[in-house]
């Protein structure tokens, strides 16, 4: 009688083991169907860059309104900073500097200007003590002022080049350390 | 004795066939149930109103017909392209988007999308906050079925010519959609 009743006790820990096991079954099986209610959605787009060199950006711009012309490429090609000899301390400089970009179809007859946006940093032979809160820029042969870009920007810079600087001839201007007093500035 | 051990082998057997069974029984359910998981658009739900998940993609939004399933990378939208980024300046380009299902959407980037093109120094890419609350279904396309998903490309100032000027990429974005 003993053995009797164990054994119907024996079959019930199999048949709860056989369907415990089941249990585990299903539920590693039902976990990955929780992602299945999902649907995405993509888009793509070609992107390419464009040409500048690291001592900035140009564009070409109408010389009336300064709207942009579209079509005509523009590369700011070289910066280059020489000094004026005056023996100055570190942040009492002014010195000079190069501008020149290539803007192969852009009119050199007036109606059209070069609107640059240039690291000074960058430009060759420039000190590296060059103290850039305090600086300046202006004079020279730029084409006009860029309407509220702040002098705080430096070493970023924008400035009108004249057309005729198209094809890669000199836009001189004038760099200075300590913009406190100066008059004719290009940044405000 | 012996009529006691021929009793006890038959309900030995007879239980084992039973677990057996049942644990057929319920290994087949098993499969039943998930065995439609992994359509699209997937049918859910255990009431008799089954929904759908569908969310559809347009370049340019208005007509529904605009809007495409694209499902996959491969099956992308396509958007209008990004030519002459230059340093200091960022361009968008906006998904549009449908859910055409007709339960509501939870929406989210998906993990996959990219955080920069060309280099990490050339351009990041940013991404617009996705609507908190679920996106309504609407197989019809009423206006709450539907919003935008906008992506942002910035070129720093600082960018160097020597990185990321003329460069060729493809930007690919996606937004999941989860059923709540």
């Amino acid at each position: 009688m003993t053995a009797l009743v164990r054994r119907p006790a024996a079959w019930v820990v199999v048949l709860v083991a056989v369907l415990l096991t089941a249990a585990a079954l299903l539920g590693g099986a039902a976990r990955p169907t929780s992602a299945a209610w999902t649907n995405a959605g993509f888009g793509t787009a070609a992107v390419t860059t464009g040409t500048w060199s690291d001592f900035g950006t140009c564009r070409v711009v109408n010389a009336t309104s300064k709207a942009v012309v579209a079509g005509k490429p523009c590369t700011v090609t070289g910066i280059r900073w020489a000094s004026n000899g005056d023996g100055k301390p570190v942040g009492q400089r002014t010195d000079h500097l190069y501008v020149t970009v290539f803007a192969p179809t852009a009119s050199t007859g007036g109606n059209e200007l070069i609107e640059v946006t240039a690291n000074f940093a960058a430009a060759t032979d420039i000190p590296a003590t060059w103290v850039w809160s305090t600086s300046g820029y202006g004079g020279g042969t730029l084409a006009g002022v860029v309407p509220g870009w702040a002098c705080s920007n430096l070493p970023t810079a924008k400035l009108y080049a004249p057309g005729w600087a198209a094809g890669g001839a000199d836009v001189y201007l004038r760099l200075y350390e300590n913009r406190a007093g100066m008059t004719g500035l290009a940044c405000s | 004795m012996p009529r006691t051990t021929g009793t006890s082998a038959r309900a030995r057997a007879s239980v084992a066939v039973r677990a057996l069974l049942a644990l057929g029984a319920l290994l087949g359910l098993g499969a039943v149930s998930t065995s439609a998981a992994w359509t699209d658009p997937a049918v859910y739900g255990a009431t008799a109103s089954a929904a759908s998940v569908d969310l559809r993609v347009s370049a340019t939004g208005g007509a529904t017909s605009t809007y495409v399933a694209a499902d996959t990378a491969t099956a992308a939208v396509t958007l209008t392209g990004v030519t002459g980024l230059t340093p200091g300046t960022s361009v968008q380009r906006t998904l549009h988007l449908w859910n055409a299902g007709t339960g509501p959407l939870a929406l989210s980037w998906a993990t996959t999308n990219p955080t920069s093109l060309v280099a990490a120094s050339c351009v990041t890419v940013g991404y617009s906050a996705l609507p908190a609350a679920p996106l309504a279904g609407d197989p019809a396309g009423a206006a709450a079925s539907r919003t935008t998903a906008v992506v942002t490309l910035t070129m720093p100032a600082t960018a160097p010519a020597a990185v990321c000027a003329n460069k060729a990429v493809t930007l690919t974005v996606g937004v999941l959609g989860t059923a709540s």
